[in-house]
């Protein structure tokens, strides 16, 4: 009984968690917690996707997604931390619009249940992360680390429910290079970034 | 041998050896060489046929070629297809030396055609979507080369072109097995809306259309003419393929309706804003724009007239393109930039990179004896016949295109610092502006030498033109 009661409760609980996640990614402004969350997001990806698909091969979603984390890790290696103050007003800001994402996705669920035939709690979550990553995307639209970590979110969630769709090898492996190779761009891009700055302070 | 082999594999293969080279002029020479010879063989050898080569020694081209478990699929009606992505692709990468490119240009864009080739040849077809967002991400330091930062409009073509894909994977999940029906006409309208908004993404489509001007404004105009230019060619024939494997979709009225409106929308809207810009770069976005929106008006007309007409617009836009992404990258080299006030009076200096700044946008316009005009004029005899309103949008869109061309000569010539007229680009630059124009006029005066190659591509898709 308690066995059974706790295969229905761990993915509640994961989706929970990935939904906090996402929020988390959205208010804060340290890459760090960015990519701590894409590493929480992509582990809690790899376990809903197991609902659907072998462990080992739900792992290939586990292993890009932490691999595209770490290459955006290294590319902030020399990225000095941010010095400016962020006002609290625009923290409260994006936690208040990624709150609002919640009420959007408990109400779209049942009616997108309709359409694709994915339990509630997978449904749930893949739409939580990529309505999150929608707004990463349009609130931080300007620095490549966000965008590209805005859209490995979003693909994250796209993953979840793709997995419980379509059962294709070859597409869940093109899917997670796509992933990778999302990361390394980038990582390209941020590294491009930071040169630029460090030529204008010298020249400064 | 495989087609697939010759015209996806070999280009990449040499487009990644190619990344190593030091010099653009030597890797263009190799890139360009390989590309025109791709070409060539797509015009002489048969595909599915046996060649002879030397006495009774001959090869025989298989179209399909079997990789991790799906197929590449080059059929024979495919073929003019192939000459015109390695004529065009050859051109561009000639002209990299002329336009100052990076040595790794040449690979990266050799790359990105077998890619897009790759994109069409994939079967099942919806590996497509994949394929293209990879080509997308690949194509990142063609845009942004070393030594530059990316700006939003990279950072918004990457998210278009991700956001796309997932809606086109999406739909092939609904779709499957649906080619000849659909179950309920609430799938087919979502399926319809899945389809449409991921199409929409990664052509740039009104109102998702942002990018490309933003693109062309901020990357070297040589470059993101070519990426744009290249994917949206391809994925036009994506978009394609979806109307010819589907019945319900190939025969509902709606998709050509839509397909009719969004074309004339983005006529209007490229045409009219590439007249209030003040950058000769976004100009150019708003031009491609312009020529993406006729490409969507030919494919509404429907049946083997539009897809005809879809293919035939494909040889002045590599031309005109070209000659505008030449000019515009030689006028902002000398000015460090395309903005209206830094390019004042350049065109005293530089008359014949002026004149290929003002001819190319004429000629996407459909100015008469230019390599735009036939098809162009096709265009507006369909919409007439369509609706007098189709007709209307369609010549406000080239006005204002004309008008953009019209103020891009007075800014180059009126407000000069110095009055007197010298002639100051290098060889290169003007032989390939002369012989870009010639190819511009030859085009427009002599149809009949392209036409009927090009528009025989509706080959490819029997259903759709049947």
């Amino acid at each position: 009984m308690m066995i059974g009661n706790w295969a229905t409760l761990w993915p509640n609980i994961v989706a929970y968690v990935l939904a906090g996640t996402g929020l988390m990614m959205l208010v804060c402004r340290d890459w760090r917690w960015l990519l701590g969350g894409l590493a929480v997001v992509y582990a809690g990806a790899a376990a809903l996707i197991a609902l659907s698909w072998p462990w080992t091969l739900a792992a290939t979603v586990l292993v890009g997604g932490w691999m595209a984390a770490s290459v955006l890790g290294l590319s902030q290696w020399h990225v000095p931390p941010e010095t400016t103050a962020e006002r609290p007003s625009a923290r409260m800001f994006r936690l208040l619009a990624g709150l609002l994402v919640l009420p959007l996705v408990l109400s779209l669920t049942p009616m997108m249940q309709a359409w694709l035939p994915v339990d509630r709690t997978r449904l749930g979550a893949s739409l939580a992360l990529m309505a999150l990553g929608m707004w990463q995307l349009g609130l931080r639209g300007q620095r490549p680390l966000w965008v590209v970590g805005a859209l490995l979110t979003v693909l994250a969630g796209f993953d979840i429910l793709y997995a419980a769709l379509e059962q294709s090898l070859l597409l869940a492996g093109l899917l997670a290079l796509v992933i990778v190779a999302l990361a390394l761009v980038g990582g390209y891009l941020v590294v491009q970034e930071q040169e630029a700055l460090n030529e204008e302070e010298a020249s400064l | 041998m495989s087609a697939p082999l010759i015209w996806v594999l070999f280009p990449l293969g040499v487009g990644m050896v190619l990344l190593l080279a030091r010099t653009t002029r030597g890797a263009a020479r190799v890139g360009a060489g390989v590309a025109f010879f791709l070409a060539l063989l797509a015009w002489k050898v048969p595909i599915g046929e046996p060649v002879r080569l030397i006495g009774d020694w001959g090869i025989r081209l298989t179209p399909t070629m079997h990789i991790l478990g799906r197929q590449l699929v080059l059929p024979e009606p495919a073929r003019p297809l192939l000459v015109w992505v390695y004529l065009g692709i050859g051109l561009w990468l000639a002209g990299a030396a002329v336009a100052r490119m990076e040595p790794t240009f040449v690979g990266l864009g050799l790359g990105l055609a077998a890619a897009l080739v790759a994109a069409l040849a994939v079967r099942p077809f919806l590996y497509a979507a994949l394929i293209i967002e990879t080509a997308a991400l690949l194509n990142v330091p063609l845009l942004s080369p070393p030594g530059s930062t990316a700006g939003r409009g990279l950072l918004r073509f990457l998210t278009f072109q991700t956001l796309g894909m997932l809606f086109i994977l999406l739909t092939g999940w609904m779709l499957v097995g649906t080619e000849t029906s659909l179950p309920g006409s609430d799938l087919a309208l979502r399926a319809s809306v899945l389809l449409g908004v991921g199409l929409a993404l990664l052509l740039g489509v009104f109102p998702f259309h942002s990018w490309i001007p933003m693109l062309t404004e901020e990357i070297h105009p040589y470059a993101s003419a070519l990426v744009i230019t290249a994917v949206t060619s391809m994925v036009g024939v994506f978009g394609l393929m979806f109307l010819e494997r589907y019945t319900w979709l190939r025969e509902s009225a709606a998709t050509y309706q839509w397909l009719q409106v969004m074309g004339a929308v983005m006529v209007v809207v490229g045409g009219l804003l590439a007249l209030f810009q003040r950058h000769a770069g976004r100009v150019l976005g708003y031009g491609i724009l312009f020529d993406e929106g006729l490409a969507l008006f030919a494919l509404g007309i429907g049946g083997r007239d539009g897809v005809s007409l879809f293919f035939a617009l494909w040889p002045a836009r590599m031309a005109a393109f070209l000659l505008w992404a030449l000019a515009l990258s030689g006028l902002g080299r000398r000015r460090d930039g395309l903005t209206y006030r830094t390019l004042r009076g350049v065109g005293r200096a530089y008359p014949w990179l002026a004149v290929g700044a003002v001819v190319a946008p004429l000629t996407v316009a459909g100015m008469p004896w230019l390599a735009g005009f036939p098809t162009r004029m096709a265009l507006w005899q369909n919409a007439a016949a369509l609706s007098p309103s189709f007709l209307v949008a369609l010549a406000v869109g080239s006005l204002g295109l004309v008008g953009a061309a019209f103020r891009l000569l007075g800014v180059l010539t009126i407000e000069a610092e110095t009055q007197t007229w010298r002639s100051q680009e290098q060889r290169d630059e003007r032989l390939w502006m002369w012989a870009l124009m010639a190819l511009l006029v030859v085009l427009g005066l002599f149809p009949q030498i392209w036409w009927a190659h090009m528009t025989s591509l509706f080959r490819w898709f029997p259903h759709l033109t049947g």
